[in-house]
């Protein structure tokens, strides 16, 4: 089986094999959705793009799509931000998708 | 937090122009915290601490973009506005200025004088020019205390300024305190009888010393100073200390009642629910029960069952070693003794004497303690 050569894809087994969640070396993005109106996501990398109704954001596994109504970040700071408004949509763009079927 | 958030100040901003988002990163990346970032037409709005506007302006140099402040918040914006307000200045001025004027006077006098009245005292000041609302001058005050000191009754006077308060302490003699009121004692005397071991005289003359005898009810401390000055009397007041003397005796028979065993045994079942027990009953006056088995009974409530073996108990002599009888009797005089003994005594010495009477034995303690024998009187 041909095996994935990209970092986060070795960071990931690396942490694995010691027995730590794939979160902990604290690159991979977060995301984490409260009712379907507060979005926090860390570790992203920049923002692309912030309207109303569409937030990209740029992250080791690519850009973060938020699409909803009435967006607006109440916090932004260092590499989190928290997300307000009705989230319709969470998705990553054009990413290709890991060859040995791994998440990451 | 936005408490802490208005003391702090913050700017409402508007980034217009090309890519905002991308200025709008390098400003988090630099660290600046922003709050409420939404985006109104082409411009992006968003909060940012006043403090930080300096480090937001550098990050804005070729960017392509403009930042435009909508609004100062805050604690800090409301100083700024007040700063181009002239009212504002004005009454600042006004206020140090006042400040300035009146701290050039005397605004409090405190007097502490055991020998003088305080309105006397007070009243000689006013004349001298040290009065509440007079100039602070440092060379009058000096001259006060001289002054004051021109009265035969006064012996030592020191008159200090701090600030605006001006404190005058005299001593002096030839005073006669008004005579104590009622409520106050008049004389303190002796509790117990006792031998005085200290005494200690805040107020008043002392009649006896520390090696005296004292009777219960003898005085101690008189308030009655006639042998200073014809008919002066002041409340009496102190500490007296002294030796006092107990003696307690308590006797236990050698035959003691002891309860035991009848023979008689009946079995009784409890209902116990949450810890309690319901259902014990049994004709005996005394009794011993002990449990001998217990089920516990699975349901919504934890409902157990025990049985008890109740043994009924009746009392009879039993004839006791002299051990035991002295070791009783010697409680019993302990008990006695605790009750006779205040909580604040001192205890100096101890004696227990056991005296052997036969077919009983009596335990005899004598114990010298310290403690406090005044007692004030009107």
């Amino acid at each position: 089986m041909k095996r994935s050569k990209t970092g986060s894809d070795r960071g990931a087994r690396r942490l694995a094999a010691m027995g730590l969640p794939a979160d902990a070396d604290c690159v991979l993005p977060k995301i984490s959705l409260t009712g379907g109106r507060y979005l926090t996501v860390e570790h992203h990398t920049g923002i692309l793009q912030l309207t109303p109704c569409l937030v990209r954001l740029y992250s080791r596994l690519g850009v973060i799509r938020i699409e909803g109504e009435g967006l607006a970040a109440p916090e932004m700071d260092g590499d989190e931000m928290l997300l307000e408004g009705e989230i319709t949509l969470v998705a990553f763009e054009n990413r290709k998708p890991a060859a040995n079927g791994s998440k990451f | 937090m936005k408490v802490w958030k208005y003391h702090a100040g913050y700017v409402n901003i508007s980034i217009v122009g090309k890519y905002p988002e991308k200025l709008m990163d390098k400003v988090i990346a630099s660290g600046i915290p922003v709050k409420n970032a939404s985006r109104q037409g082409s411009a992006i709005n968003a909060e940012i601490p006043s403090r930080c506007m300096g480090r937001l302006r550098i990050i804005r140099r070729g960017s392509g973009c403009r930042v435009r402040v909508d609004r100062r918040l805050g604690a800090a914006g409301r100083v700024q506005l007040l700063r181009a307000n002239a009212v504002f200045a004005v009454s600042l001025l006004v206020f140090l200025a006042a400040l300035a004027v009146l701290s050039t006077r005397i605004w409090f006098i405190e007097v502490g004088s055991a020998s003088l009245p305080e309105a006397e005292i007070k009243e000689k000041l006013a004349a001298l020019g040290a009065s509440v609302g007079s100039r602070r001058n440092r060379n009058a005050i000096a001259g006060t205390a001289r002054a004051l000191m021109l009265d035969p009754r006064i012996v030592n006077a020191k008159v200090t300024l701090r600030g605006v308060k001006l404190t005058v302490s005299v001593s002096g003699f030839g005073y006669s305190e008004p005579a104590p009121a009622a409520g106050e004692a008049a004389v303190i005397t002796a509790e117990k009888d006792c031998v005085i071991s200290s005494i200690s005289v805040t107020s008043g003359r002392a009649l006896v010393k520390p090696g005296d005898a004292v009777k219960k009810g003898d005085p101690l401390i008189t308030g009655d100073l006639s042998n200073l000055k014809e008919g002066m009397r002041v409340p009496a007041s102190g500490v007296v200390w002294g030796r006092v003397l107990y003696r307690v005796s308590a006797a236990a028979e050698l035959q003691r009642p002891k309860l035991t065993r009848s023979g008689r045994v009946e079995r009784a079942v409890t209902v116990g629910l949450f810890g309690r027990e319901f259902g014990f009953d049994t004709g005996f006056e005394a009794y011993e029960a002990v449990p001998v088995g217990e089920r516990l009974l699975f349901g919504p409530l934890p409902v157990a069952l025990t049985e008890y073996e109740v043994c009924e108990l009746v009392e009879r002599m039993e004839s006791d070693t002299k051990a035991g009888a002295c070791e009783r009797a010697r409680l019993l005089a302990q008990a006695k003794l605790d009750e006779l003994i205040p909580k604040g005594a001192l205890i100096k010495t101890a004696a227990t004497e056991m005296i052997d009477e036969g077919g009983a034995v009596t335990a005899v303690i004598t114990v010298t303690a310290s403690e406090r024998i005044g007692i004030p009187r009107e």
